[in-house]
């Protein structure tokens, strides 16, 4: 067995990899390999007229229109290794695709690599993500797990900051505020009040957070949580009654599984989770390594896993309402 | 600056922060008083659940008249006013409730050895209400119980209990679980 089935939503797996994905694999390193040579026959064709001008502005040098030469000489090789770079991207592209898609399938949800749907607006207004001037959005995860509606993109926020040196000049360079998971749940519990739980910043960062929050501060008894998160709600029994200490220990448990920084709201009937994860999503392999390797496969298919980790250790299938 | 100057000074700094203590006195126990009538809120839903409960169940458990009299006089107990600034009548309240919350869980015991009462359906849906009344109740006596923290350490700890004494803010009582609530429920105690 090449992949874990543990999960009881993962088993058959293998089977289905090997009638559904190992296939389309095979092919896509058919084309990888092609398209690697195409490339190398590109760069070797041009990199013959970019010799002979880098060459002709290395004589030049310092006489005549040397720079022209030199432009040219480089104009080539760009162009070759741009076009060998094209003609392997689209099949990388086509493989994370391929991959991610086949697993989000097994699992009866939906992917596209285009997000259609921006839960920015939503998430911003729950104080989950920073504010910020650009955005990427990739890989949308959609349907249902059970009884639970999902709803999952991966995010990239980028926030515009501008510097001018002792000179004079301004500088403006885009800085990345959040790299993650934006997902959003169906909660078996129907809530009226809005909860937000934000990382614990400190006791001075928190009274600044606060200020932008809707809702009063729930202190709470669980040492390990309070020292993670800080919570705030506009219902403090409401807050308390979704906060169990069985469910803050399983939100502790969680934050194990993103980098620093895991935010959570809780609205009518939704639960709201921005995860920060420093590296790039469902996008495994190399377009210089055999893309029949399973590795690949089995590190998308731990990322998609996390989904069900997140359902998992919230128990959000659960009726017991605890 | 003279004598007088430097006392008159002390003196307002000390009736200054005289009053911002007061006030966060009063703050706090406002905060208990408020989480204590959420406690009421919630506890009242309870009451309400057990009139037709214990209606369906005196046509099946013939033989509990026992229990089933008193969980109606135990409810009557919980339901009786109080003086919420009063702290004896607040522990009487809190008790009564925590001796109702034991009762409850002994009849559901109970009720498991009436089959037919099990599978009844208002029995089955008043069951799945309880347990959604109960986690409400247990968040409101959470936040109740973090507020008569707050309150209780103001009060008892210097100055703040000087203040407390001149003007009459006493601690409350922490809403504290029954034993018999905390453990599981042996039915055979009621089947003899």
């Amino acid at each position: 067995m090449i992949f874990d089935e543990s999960h009881p939503r993962l088993k058959g797996f293998n089977e289905y990899f090997r009638r559904e994905i190992e296939p389309a694999l095979t092919e896509m390193e058919g084309a990888r390999r092609s398209a690697l040579r195409q490339g190398q026959i590109a760069i070797a064709v041009l990199a013959v007229p970019a010799a002979y001008l880098l060459f002709r502005a290395w004589q030049m040098h310092g006489d005549g229109d040397w720079q022209g030469w030199l432009f040219g000489g480089l104009a080539c090789l760009a162009a070759g290794v741009g076009f060998g770079y094209y003609q392997i991207s689209k099949v990388k592209s086509g493989f994370d695709t391929h991959v991610a898609g086949s697993i989000c399938r097994f699992l009866e949800l939906d992917y596209t690599r285009q997000c259609r749907f921006s839960p920015l607006a939503r998430f911003r207004e729950l104080s989950l993500i920073p504010s910020y001037d650009k955005s990427d959005l990739e890989d949308e995860i959609s349907g249902r797990i059970g009884d639970i509606e999902l709803h999952l993109v991966e995010a990239r926020l980028q926030d515009k900051r501008t510097t001018t040196d002792s000179k004079g000049n301004r500088k403006t360079s885009y800085h990345t505020v959040f790299r993650g998971l934006l997902a959003e749940f169906t909660f078996p519990k129907r809530v009226k009040a809005r909860t937000i739980i934000t990382q614990d910043s400190g006791k001075i960062f928190n009274k600044f957070k606060s200020w932008g929050i809707q809702g009063d501060r729930v202190s709470l008894e669980d040492p390990e949580f309070e020292r993670i998160f800080e919570v705030f709600s506009s219902d403090q029994v409401e807050a308390r009654y979704l906060l169990t200490p069985r469910f803050m220990e399983r939100l502790v448990d969680l934050s194990r599984h993103f980098d620093r920084g895991l935010q959570l709201a809780f609205d009518q009937d939704r639960l709201y989770l921005a995860g920060p994860k420093r590296e790039n999503m469902f996008e495994a392999g190399s377009v210089f390594s055999d893309l029949t390797d399973t590795k690949y496969v089995a590190e998308t298919l731990a990322e998609i896993r996390i989904i069900l980790d997140i359902i998992d250790i919230l128990n959000l299938e659960s009726t017991s309402k605890v | 600056m003279s004598e007088t100057t430097i006392v008159m000074l002390v003196i307002g700094a000390v009736l200054v922060g005289g009053y911002i203590w007061y006030i966060s006195l009063i703050g706090r126990r406002n905060k208990a008083l408020e989480a204590l009538s959420s406690i009421d809120v919630q506890l009242r839903k309870r009451h309400d659940l057990l009139p037709n409960i214990l209606k369906l169940a005196s046509r099946f458990m013939k033989h509990e008249r026992e229990l089933l009299d008193r969980l109606t006089a135990l409810r009557a107990k919980a339901q009786q006013d109080y003086h919420p600034q009063d702290p004896d009548a607040v522990q009487n309240h809190l008790q009564s409730e925590s001796e109702l919350q034991s009762g409850i869980l002994q009849f559901f015991a109970v009720a498991e050895n009436y089959p037919e009462l099990k599978s009844h359906e208002t029995i089955v849906r008043a069951q799945d209400t309880f347990a959604e009344v109960e986690g409400h109740i247990s968040a409101a006596r959470r936040f109740y119980n973090s507020a008569v923290t707050d309150l209780n350490n103001a009060v008892q700890i210097f100055p703040g209990s000087m203040i407390a004494t001149m003007t009459g803010v006493k601690t409350m009582p922490y809403f504290e679980i029954e034993e018999a609530a905390r453990k599981p429920v042996d039915a055979s105690a009621y089947l003899d």
